[in-house]
C-alpha cells in the first residue's frame, strides 16, 4: 500500500516537473520571439518573465530535491 | 556558479541572506521583502534599483506563496482584483515618488528613513502581540463570544458607500474602501519595495471580516499580480537588479521550505520574540546607514550590514536547532503516527 503511495507520489511528482519545465521552456522560447515586437516594453516583459520561470523552476525544483534528499538529511541531523 | 553582472562572494552573500529570510519568515508564513531592500541599501545598492529588485522579489516569493496556496482554493478573487486594481495605480504613483526623490538626491535618506518606522513599528507591535496575548487566526481574542462584526470590522462595514462589494465570511465592504486600502498598500510598495502583506492580512481579518485563510490565499495572489506590475514598471526604468533577484530567491525558495517545515516542530510562541528582535535589527541597520550616509561614517554602514545579518544569522539557526532537536527527542519517543 504504502509503495503504491510512494509510486503514485513519485509519478506525480515527475509529471509535474515535466508539465513545469514545458511551460517554463515555452515560456522563455515565447518571450525571446514576442521580445523584438514588444519594441521598449520587451525587456521589461524579459525580467518579469524570468523572475516568474525562476520562481516556478525553484518551486518544482526544490520539491523534488526535498522529497528525495530530506529523508536522509534529517536522518543525519537527528544521527549526529 | 557565476550569476552576470554579480562577483562569486556577492552571489554567495546573496544567496545566503535570501536562506536565512526564507527560514525566518517561511516559519512565520511570510515572505520577507520588509528585510530585502534595506539589505541592498546597505551593501549599496541606489534607493531606485533596491526599491525595483525589492518589488521583483516579491513577485517571486509570491509566486511561490500562490502555487502553496492554490491546493487550498481559499480566495476571494472578487476582492484580489479590486485590491490588485487599487494596488497597481498605487505602485505607479509610488514608483514615481522615489523617482522623484531620487532626482532630488534624497531617496536612499528618505526609503531609509521610512524602514527605520516600519521595522521598529513592526518589531515593536510582534513584542507588544506577546505581551498582551495576542488575536486568534481569526482576528478575535479567545474569549471573544459576541458573534457578528464589532470593533474595526463592524465600524468598516457600516460605511455605506455604494458600490458594496461582498466579501468572504458574509460581509459587504464599500468598494471605494477596497481600492483605497489597495492604493495605499501599492503606494507602500512602490515606495519601499515591498508587498505589503504584513498590513493587507490585519486590514481584511480585522477590517473586512474576511476568515484568516481566505484572506491568506488573497493576499499571496493579489502581491502576485500588483508584484509583477512593480517589477513590470521598475524594470521599465532599468531599476530591477535581475542577477541579485535570482540568487536571493535561490536561497530564499529553500530557506522557505525549511522554515515551513520547522512549524510543525518548533512553537511559534518561542520565536515570536526573537523574530521581533529581527525586525528592530533591521530598523536599527536602516537608521546606521541613514547616519552613515549623512555623515559619512562607512564604519556605521558596515555595523548595521553586520547586526542585520548577524540577527537574521542567529534566529534561523535557532529555528533550525530547535527542529533538529525536536526531531531527535521524537526519534527517541518512538516511531511518529501515519499522517
Amino acid at each position: 500500500m504504502s509503495d503504491h503511495a510512494d509510486s503514485a507520489a513519485v509519478a506525480s511528482t515527475f509529471s509535474s516537473v515535466q508539465v513545469v519545465l514545458v511551460s517554463v521552456l515555452a515560456a522563455s522560447v515565447g518571450v525571446v520571439l514576442a521580445t523584438p515586437a514588444l519594441g521598449g516594453y520587451g525587456p521589461a516583459v524579459a525580467t518579469v518573465a524570468v523572475v516568474f520561470a525562476e520562481a516556478i523552476a525553484l518551486y518544482v525544483g526544490y520539491g523534488v530535491l526535498v522529497r528525495v534528499a530530506g529523508p536522509v538529511a534529517r536522518e543525519i541531523l537527528v544521527s549526529d | 556558479m557565476v550569476v552576470p553582472g554579480l562577483d562569486v562572494v556577492t552571489v554567495a552573500l546573496f544567496v545566503g541572506f535570501g536562506l536565512l529570510i526564507g527560514v525566518l519568515f517561511g516559519f512565520f508564513g511570510m515572505g520577507g521583502s520588509i528585510l530585502v531592500t534595506p539589505a541592498l541599501l546597505l551593501v549599496g545598492y541606489p534607493a531606485t534599483v533596491a526599491v525595483g529588485t525589492g518589488l521583483a522579489f516579491v513577485f517571486g516569493t509570491s509566486v511561490v506563496g500562490a502555487l502553496r496556496h492554490r491546493a487550498y482554493g481559499q480566495i476571494d478573487y472578487r476582492l484580489a482584483a479590486l485590491l490588485t486594481l487599487g494596488t497597481t495605480g498605487g505602485i505607479e504613483i509610488g514608483k514615481r515618488a522615489v523617482f522623484l526623490l531620487d532626482a532630488l538626491d534624497s531617496a536612499a535618506f528618505v526609503v531609509n528613513a521610512v524602514y527605520v518606522v516600519l521595522l521598529g513599528a513592526t518589531g515593536v507591535f510582534v513584542l507588544w502581540d506577546i505581551r498582551t496575548g495576542g488575536t486568534g487566526t481569526d482576528g478575535t481574542r479567545a474569549d471573544d463570544t459576541n458573534p457578528g462584526p464589532h470593533g474595526v470590522a463592524a465600524k468598516v462595514q457600516a460605511i455605506n458607500l455604494p458600490p458594496m462589494v461582498s466579501v468572504h465570511g458574509g460581509a459587504a465592504v464599500s468598494m471605494w474602501i477596497v481600492l483605497t486600502v489597495g492604493v495605499g498598500i501599492g503606494v507602500l510598495s512602490g515606495c519601499l519595495g515591498v508587498g505589503g502583506g504584513f498590513l493587507l492580512l490585519p486590514v481584511m481579518i480585522t477590517g473586512f471580516g474576511v476568515p484568516a485563510g481566505v484572506a491568506a490565499g488573497t493576499s499571496v495572489l493579489q502581491i502576485a499580480v500588483s508584484g509583477a506590475f512593480g517589477t513590470f514598471v521598475f524594470a521599465l526604468s532599468n531599476a530591477v537588479d535581475v542577477p541579485a533577484v535570482a540568487a536571493l530567491l535561490g536561497g530564499s525558495a529553500l530557506g522557505a521550505r525549511v522554515g515551513a517545515g520547522a512549524t510543525r516542530l518548533v512553537d511559534e510562541a518561542d520565536v515570536r520574540r526573537y523574530f521581533a528582535s529581527v525586525l528592530l535589527a533591521g530598523s536599527v541597520a536602516a537608521a546606521s546607514s541613514l547616519v552613515s550616509h549623512a555623515f559619512g561614517v562607512e564604519e556605521l554602514n558596515t555595523a548595521g550590514a553586520l547586526l542585520l545579518f548577524g540577527t537574521a544569522s542567529l534566529v534561523s539557526a535557532a529555528i533550525v536547532r530547535s527542529s533538529v532537536e525536536t526531531l531527535g527527542k521524537d526519534r527517541e519517543r518512538g516511531p511518529p503516527l501515519a499522517h
